[in-house]
């Protein structure tokens, strides 16, 4: 009996991660790693059950079965041992497969936070798995953000020479692979490109820097972006993120140490096409933009960025150093134009990788954000700032 | 919507006259006042020090009159010479002469009729421009006499017999009013310019305006303004080159407008223009609304500044919301 213990289930792709989970690894059963908060861990070991059964096609027996196959486990990977205090030997004896997706993606939160989250949650998780007597496999989740500012095509293989980062979030997360790499555990990381969200609903359970960008954009809030023209933006769905992850976690796969990217690779838009799709997507959806009344944001290098965030500063305008904010969460990975190989991914996959519509994709996710006001609205997800 | 003029090489501006009240205040006398919304430190990193403001003495019908006899002398024309004057102001207070008491006399008819005190005809009468006709442009905010030049230029085109127009750009702000707007430290001031055929003084080049009735409720959309300010300046620009077949290169010199100094780097590098090509005066004195680029004008022409051929870029916002761009060659 395969038992795989999950971290990250509540986060952007967590819902997907694990319907892949359990579409791929049909007999296992998923330890989901949860959080102790006042909402009862019952209550939302319920709520994620029923969203994974909708994501998975799940009914019927299959549904049924996934009650037993999904366990809560109360723990904390800020904590050694992930803090598991009920449980702890029955899963140190049963779990055969790590998938620690859990991670801080904030790309503005603070250094000490992303350092907590992603450098020593890492540590603690695998530290965990080290414990775990039958564990074959230790799928990190990371993220296509740790090439830093290399430019050109970044390899599937560790980045054992650091790399210059544009913000905490690249640096600790590439400081996590580091320690991945260095623990002896049968190792498959996954770094994901930027998820869009769903390609099927276009559902965001998580709002990020894209989806914030889009916000302030539509509103016609942002002057500029920094980045060049030619830059590639790597979007990705959710369902090609867990679909992923999810075959790297499979038996089958048993190389002791592997790297693959869930990427659009070659196929990814570039920012100027990006700006032009989302310029119609905005022009379809609200009258101001149709009318050609806004304009949309100038492609415009670092400095200039920076000499227009030192106005927006030094202003003082709170809304707008929100926008910029958003903006610096996103961007700034676009002055540094690279491509990611996925050939390993490929084989993972048994193939070529889906690459879905990115427009299609964009039009179904921005649908849901204008639907839910950004995470604001019932039915939507929570807002993440 | 958008309005444009083409070349023609026969037009130029003629006379140019930028006219600043002598009252100066500082940051910390405007502070004192309650005439700013931010703190002194602030507007002093975004680059501004003082203001020029009006008083009894140099009020608006100073500021007019100095700027129409200066650029009439400019372009050394007598009164008579003028065919048209065009008053400009942004401001609504300034199309109205100051003075006026509503209750005046027993007349029930007199406050009505006091909105009809006029400052483009009492300005025609104060210069003696007999042979001129008067009109105003108004609603252009800062991009006010980038309008007037625009008519100007466009009925030198179509009226064979006018030759030379006077626009006089004039703004006050009302007393105790904020000094303060959009991060913007402003100034009292005017200007004038005589556009004239067959002249090669500032030869016009082409003059572009993109207006966009959507920004035209301006304490509602100030943020959706602020945002679009530099992408729509940028298309303003670029189009501007365009028609008249320029690059970004082939500008010589940019006289900005007052607003923030900081911006115009900005600016300048998203219309792909040299940013050593900003012209740099030796007086700051904030934003004036309409005046900005035609003070540093004169100022450039006085100081000998610029050479004969370059190409001179004038940009400008107004509420309402306009972007405009005028290509000269000096």
């Amino acid at each position: 009996m395969e038992t795989v213990f999950v971290t990250g289930a509540s986060g952007a792709i967590g819902p997907q991660l694990l319907a892949a989970l359990a579409r791929e690894l049909p007999t296992a059963r998923f330890a989901v790693l949860l959080r102790p908060e006042a909402t009862s861990t019952e209550s939302r070991i319920f709520g994620l059950r029923k969203r994974v059964n909708k994501l998975a096609g799940f009914e019927g027996a299959a549904a049924c079965d996934l009650h037993e196959r999904l366990m809560p486990v109360t723990g904390d990977v800020l904590q050694p041992d992930c803090d598991i205090l009920k449980q702890r030997g029955r899963l140190v004896a049963a779990t055969t497969c790590i998938v620690h997706a859990a991670a801080d993606t904030r790309f503005r939160a603070g250094e000490a936070e992303q350092h907590a989250t992603n450098v020593e949650g890492t540590r603690n998780v695998l530290a965990w798995g080290r414990s775990c007597e039958r564990l074959r496999r230790f799928v990190l989740v990371s993220t296509t953000c740790v090439a830093g500012t290399r430019t050109g095509t970044i390899a599937e293989e560790p980045i054992t020479e650091r790399p210059a980062f544009v913000n905490h979030y690249e640096r600790t997360k590439w400081e996590a692979e580091q320690l991945g790499v260095k623990s002896g555990l049968p190792l498959t990381i996954v770094r994901l490109a930027t998820c869009a969200g769903s390609q099927n609903s276009g559902v965001v359970e998580r709002l990020g820097g894209l989806h914030w960008s889009m916000q302030w954009m539509i509103r016609g809030l942002v002057p500029m972006v920094p980045g060049r023209p030619e830059c590639p933006v790597d979007l990705i769905s959710t369902e090609l993120a867990g679909g992923l992850i999810a075959r790297a976690a499979a038996p089958q796969n048993q190389r002791p140490l592997e790297v693959c990217h869930a990427s659009t690779g070659t196929a990814a838009p570039t920012l100027a096409e990006l700006l032009a799709t989302l310029r119609q997507l905005f022009s379809s959806r609200d009258d101001a933009w149709r009318r050609g009344q806004i304009a949309a944001p100038s492609i415009v290098s670092a400095q200039t960025f920076a000499a227009f965030r030192r106005t927006v500063e030094t202003s003082g305008d709170l809304l707008f150093r929100s926008v910029i904010s958003s903006v610096d969460a996103f961007l700034p990975a676009l002055l540094y134009p690279k491509i990611f190989a996925t050939s390993t991914a490929e084989q993972i996959w048994g193939g070529p990788l889906p690459r879905p519509d990115w427009r299609g994709l964009l039009d179904k996710v921005l649908n849901y954000c204008l639907a839910t006001n950004w995470g604001r609205t019932k039915g939507g997800v929570p807002l993440h700032a | 919507m958008s309005a444009s003029a083409y070349p023609c090489n026969s037009i130029g501006l003629r006379g140019v006259a930028g006219v600043l009240p002598p009252r100066r205040l500082s940051l910390g006398e405007l502070f004192a006042r309650g005439w700013l919304l931010s703190e002194p430190q602030r507007l002093a990193e975004l680059g501004f020090s003082h203001v020029h403001v009006a008083d009894e003495t140099h009020d608006l019908r100073w500021l007019a009159r100095e700027a129409g006899h200066r650029a009439m002398a400019d372009a050394a024309l007598a009164p008579a010479e003028i065919d048209l004057l065009i008053w400009a102001s942004a401001l609504d207070s300034d199309h109205r002469m100051p003075g006026a008491t509503d209750d005046e006399g027993a007349d029930p008819q007199h406050p009505l009729l006091s909105a009809f005190r006029y400052p483009s005809g009492w300005l025609q009468d104060e210069l003696q421009l007999d042979r001129a006709r008067a009109v105003a442009v108004a609603q252009q905010g800062c991009a006010s006499l980038f309008a007037a030049l625009c008519i100007a230029h466009s009925t030198l085109l179509a009226e064979s017999d006018i030759r030379h127009v006077l626009c006089v750009g004039v703004d006050v702000l009302p007393p105790e009013s904020p000094r303060e707007v959009l991060y913007n430290l402003i100034s009292d001031a005017a200007c004038g310019v005589v556009v004239s055929r067959d002249c090669d003084r500032d030869r016009w080049l082409g003059y572009h305006q993109l207006s966009k009735g959507y920004y035209w409720d301006t304490p509602h959309k100030q943020k959706e303004i602020l945002a679009a300010y530099f992408p729509t300046a940028r298309v303003a620009i670029a189009e501007a080159l365009d028609r008249a077949r320029l690059r970004p290169t082939d500008v010589d010199v940019v006289l900005p407008s007052g607003v923030q100094p900081a911006s115009w780097p900005i600016l300048l590098d998203l219309a792909g223009i040299p940013e050593d090509r900003l012209y740099r005066s030796s007086a700051t004195f904030g934003h004036s609304i309409v005046a900005d680029n035609f003070i540093l004008l004169d100022d450039a022409r006085r100081r000998g500044q610029l050479a004969v051929g370059q190409r001179l870029l004038l940009f400008t916002y107004g509420f309402g919301s306009s972007w405009c761009c005028l290509l000269l060659e000096h």
